[in-house]
């Protein structure tokens, strides 16, 4: 293997070491939580628990074995100096998703999204200004012919206008 | 990220972007013209000036093609007629109704917002004090109900039992089934069993009722409550019968079945029974009412209740309904608010009981 | 009326000018639907349930059924070009279908998809035709201990979906088995994992879930790659080539007619039972596909066969679920459900009567399937060259727009907030997954199958004691689980001796 391939086959075996702990931990508290239901609600997920639980120590024991601890360290490095691109694409996605989400849920559905859609294409893809009110209005407006008089589906309002429109704050 | 390729490249997806941006607001002013040339020429004062051309949101708190929401459906176009708004519905599924119910209660009190509720059970988990459950019904602003519930027992006539008496004296071979715990129909059954010490095996956790059907079919179940409305194309397929029916008085369509009160003559402690029959018979008759979110302005209330009343008395509505098998029983919001009352106010032993049902603890 | 009358009545009754039209529309409605994630066969039948009550009986089902049957081809044309499914149903053409795109080839993947759907469909509606005289019977063979060894039998497809890395591939089923559980339990009322918020009562939503691990999870791998949908091949294939592809695509689905007529009967038979769902019948099919095929190595790489096994299911699942609708009046499927109360509307009884009394509306309800699937696989293809094109798209303008859709999509399910942070968070898993190997479809089987499996225990057991197990039917299904299982095992121990210990390697 070339070394770059060598190098993103021992990011990912990083990677899945994370990666299989947390779910570890994760479906551990689960076993946790199950244990506190009563016996006959406990019953199933116990049972798929346990074996997953086993299974997951094997997964973590094979990943360990193929790495070590400075390539662990490196790779962890790298990412905190943000020098894995990979990592800092998709974890800079979620990032923007969540404030598409915060700004939904605040002032709708329909400003999210375009807003959403005008700072990706311009602010981050540095496409044309042109282009990005373009596409994020074009495409709002047709989600919202689509979904809203089409289907009669109300896309979320947000906070504010719902409070205009004399919502109790519950 | 790069910005876009050639020259030409760009230029073509901007022209593109363009044109679908053109069309979608071309579309947008076409609807937005349209709905306002459907709206009714007459200046309208007060009220009715406020609902005109406005929207009605109906919030229905199951999902599509179920009873609620084919009533609303039916429902829905006399009520525009009558209001003068438009009426859109809105499915709201989840927690077997406490969500739409949840959603109601904290709507915009503005009167653009109604929905229907499944008054029994929302009696129920208001007083088994229910998690999640943050409404209080005696706060809502009844517009009227639509139909109130009969609740029937059903067989399979393949079981060999015919009557209510012989199933009665069978005790623990007769099995009888039901949907969710603490659901309406485990809570009929449940009913059932204490008032008339049935001591019949109940097993729950089918489905819907249609696999309750299945399962009376195979063999699995002998019978299974329900209300009337949806037990009514099984029975007429002549393998399953209803032996009981909730109510004080033997409806018109099932006038050979016993009620449930007559047979409560021919219990060992008739007045037992008859308590515990009169407050789940309090319950049904709250049935299905459509609301207002609490402390919507009083004229609006008036507004709405009166086109409720019109739109269900509306010969068209009437014929509709009959035509689809549904049953409409309406009544005014005023005397939903006493039904609610009555059925709130059960007697604190009969009280523990139904609440002890709904948590599916018996 | 007897049946030769009837069928011909119902023919000629679903091509006449008073029912044809809305036929077409609504073939044409479901279709559109179909590619709009996150909206699905029984959202289009409600939406039209209003215009019902003003029309007749035949034009009605005719309406109905041809929209319900064209929207899993509408979704199939979203997961090959989008790894978008459309609907629940389309999942697992997203094993072998965006692949098949990367590689050049998602016309081709698309002739197929559609063709494969048309005769899947076919196959359904005929087979419901055949059944009729002994449908009841059919129908009423299949309860809770049946249904509990069934699920069981395709949860075994796990096994051979995932036989390049047994332990990742139990893993994701066995998690997606928990994921199933969250919510209200059912038996007792308990809340399990549901940290005491209401919208996880009712447990996870399945459609923002597969939005998410699929298609959120592939936004964020071509967000993170850049380029552009259609992969290495820089240049979009020309409308020539693409017709050329397409035509190649249908060719291939009838090569394949014996692995269509097996998906398809695999489709109708699990669409009889009620309560599995459409998406594991499409899983099951391409587990058998994967099997029977001569380069199993190839599925997950951009077979064909995935393709077209899993969309001849997926559309033959309905013509199943309409057997057990009809027969009993008992809906097969949440769609079934509506088209119940629809008939109710129209004025249309089901059940015994109606087998004997209104034979022809059941035959115009067959070819309403037949002839709708027909439209819209030729309606797909007009379909498939602007899709085809939109992928060539770059990654820049498309992730952010695609998003949004998706998004929009998984919001309007359930018209909940929170479904949208369901698919976000199942898209970072999805992707996670997708990265390291674990088999995205694993899980997904899990998740649907789980609460069926546990439901139907329980009432198995209620019902007929712990010993169900050995009635004659659950025993022979059960027997037929264990040999297939093991067989598999010992497929997969036989090879691992003969290769080395794998390291992670993004998959699938």
């Amino acid at each position: 293997m070339s070394d770059e391939a060598n190098k993103a086959s021992e990011n990912n075996t990083t990677l899945e070491l994370f990666f299989v702990v947390l779910i570890g931990l994760a479906f551990s508290a689960a076993l946790v939580a199950a244990l506190g239901y009563t016996f006959v609600s406990a019953r199933t997920p116990l049972v798929v628990l346990i074996p997953l639980l086993l299974l997951i120590g094997a997964q973590i024991n094979r990943t360990r074995k193929a790495t070590n601890a400075t390539t662990i360290l490196s790779g962890l490095s790298q990412v905190m100096r943000g020098k894995n691109r990979k990592f800092n694409m998709v974890a800079g996605m979620v990032g923007l998703i969540v404030m598409l989400m915060l700004l939904i849920f605040v002032a709708g559905h329909y400003v999210g999204v375009a807003t959403f859609m005008y700072f990706l294409l311009n602010l981050i893809s540095k496409e044309s200004k042109l282009l990005s009110a373009l596409v994020s209005t074009g495409v709002t407006a047709i989600l919202y012919v689509l979904f809203e008089i089409g289907f009669n589906i109300e896309l979320y309002r947000g906070l504010i206008y719902n409070f205009l429109s004399g919502y109790l704050f519950s | 990220m790069k910005s876009g390729g050639t020259m030409v490249g760009r230029m073509t997806l901007i022209s593109r972007a363009a044109s679908i941006c053109l069309v979608s607001i071309l579309a947008l002013f076409c609807m937005a013209a349209c709905q306002k040339a459907d709206t009714n020429k007459e200046p309208k004062t007060g009220v009715a000036a406020f609902y005109d051309g406005r929207k009605i949101k109906w919030i229905i708190p199951y999902s599509p093609g179920g009873g609620y929401d084919e009533y609303a459906r039916l429902i829905s176009p006399y009520l525009e007629k009558y209001t003068g708004a438009r009426v859109d519905i809105y499915n709201m599924p989840g927690a077997g109704g406490l969500r739409g119910n949840n959603e109601l209660f904290g709507a915009a009190k503005n009167g653009l917002t109604i929905g229907s509720i499944n008054g029994s059970a929302m009696v129920t988990n208001e007083l088994a004090e229910t998690r999640g459950a943050d409404y209080k019904i005696s706060e809502f602003e009844f517009l009227g109900r639509i139909v109130s519930d009969t609740r029937v027992l059903v067989i399979s006539l393949d079981s060999g039992y015919e009557t209510f008496e012989q199933i009665w004296d069978a005790g623990e071979d007769v099995i009888i089934g039901a949907t969710g715990l603490g659901g309406s129909t485990y809570v009929d059954a449940v009913v059932a069993n204490e008032a008339f010490d049935l001591q019949l095996k109940i097993v729950h956790g089918f489905d819907s009722s249609s696999v309750l059907r299945q399962a009376m079919l195979r063999g699995d179940i002998i019978g299974s409550w329900g209300s009337w409305g949806s037990a009514l194309d099984a029975v007429d397929e002549g393998r399953h019968k209803v032996v009981l029916q909730s109510g004080m008085e033997r409806s018109d369509d099932l006038a050979d079945v016993p009620t449930a009160f007559e047979m409560a003559e021919k219990t060992p402690d008739p007045e037992h029974t008859r308590a515990i029959l009169a407050a789940w018979e309090a319950l049904h008759r709250v049935g299905r009412p459509v609301a207002a979110p609490p402390g919507t302005p009083p004229e609006r209330i008036q507004f709405l209740r009166e086109a409720f009343a019109k739109a269900l008395h509306d010969p068209e509505l009437i014929a509709k309904a009959e035509k689809s098998g549904r049953v409409i029983r309406y009544a005014s919001g005023e005397e939903m608010e006493q039904l609610v009352e009555e059925a709130m106010q059960m007697p604190d032993n009969i009280k523990q009981f139904f609440i002890s049902a709904v948590k599916g603890q018996l | 009326m007897g049946i030769i009358e009837g069928m011909l009545s119902g023919f000629l009754q679903a091509v006449s000018l008073d029912v044809f039209p809305y036929l077409f529309v609504g073939a044409v409605f479901g279709l559109v639907i179909g590619v709009i994630p996150g909206l699905s066969g029984h959202f289009a039948m409600a939406m039209i349930i209003p215009f019902l009550y003003s029309m007749e009986p035949a034009p009605g089902i005719a309406f109905l059924l041809g929209a319900h049957s064209t929207v899993a081809q509408g979704g199939g044309l979203t997961a090959i070009f989008f790894s978008t499914p459309g609907t629940g149903q389309n999942a697992a053409t997203l094993l072998d279908g965006p692949p098949m795109r990367d590689k050049g080839l998602g016309a081709m993947a698309a002739g197929a998809a559609l063709t494969a759907c048309f005769l899947g469909a076919t196959f359904g509606a005929l087979a419901l035709a055949l059944l009729l005289p002994g449908l009841q019977r059919i129908v009423l063979f299949f309860g809770p201990p049946e249904i509990f060894v069934l699920a069981l039998l395709a949860l075994t497809f796990v096994a051979v979906l995932g036989k390049e890395d047994i332990i990742r591939s139990l893993i994701a089923a066995l998690a997606g088995l928990l994921l199933a559980m969250i919510g209200l339990d059912n038996v007792t009322n308990t809340e399990r994992f549901t940290f005491g918020w209401l919208e996880l009562r009712d447990g996870l939503e399945l459609v923002p879930v597969i939005l998410g691990l699929f298609a959120v999870a592939e936004m964020f791998e071509l967000w993170a790659k850049g380029g552009s949908l259609s992969g290495t091949q820089a240049k979009v294939l020309s409308t020539k080539e693409t017709q050329k592809q397409i035509f190649q695509g249908v060719v291939e689905a009838f090569r394949h007619w014996w692995l269509i007529l097996r998906c398809s009967a695999i489709g109708a038979a699990m669409g009889l039972i009620p309560g599995l769902g459409s998406a594991p019948a499409a899983f099951v099919a391409y587990g058998h596909a994967k099997q029977s095929s001569k380069s199993p190595e190839e599925f997950g790489k951009g077979n064909i066969e995935g393709v077209i096994g899993s969309e001849a299911a997926n559309d033959a699942v309905e013509g199943g679920a309409l057997a057990s609708t009809i027969a009993f009046g008992v809906p097969g499927s949440s769609s079934m459900a509506i088209l119940l109360g629809a008939l109710f509307v129209l004025g249309q009884e089901t059940g015994p009567n109606m087998l004997t009394y209104h034979v022809d509306v059941i035959f115009i309800m067959i070819f309403t399937i037949i002839i709708g699937n027909f439209i819209g696989m030729v309606g797909g293809m007009f379909l498939v060259n602007p899709l085809s094109r939109a992928t060539g798209v770059r990654a820049s303008i498309l992730v952010p727009v695609l998003l949004v859709i998706i998004f929009t999509g998984a919001f309007a399910v359930q018209q909940s907030f929170f479904d949208i942070g369901i698919a976000l968070v199942f898209g970072i898993i999805g992707y996670l997954m997708k990265e390291l190997g674990f088999s995205r479809a694993a899980l997904l089987i899990g998740f649907v199958l789980g609460f069926t499996v546990e439901k139907n225990l329980y009432l198995a057991v209620q019902l007929s004691g712990p010993d169900f197990i050995l009635d004659p039917i659950p025993l022979t299904l059960a027997t037929i689980t264990i040999v297939f299982l093991a067989y598999n095992v010992w497929t997969i121990i036989r090879d691992r001796s003969q290769s080395e210990p794998v390291h992670s390697e993004p998959q699938e």
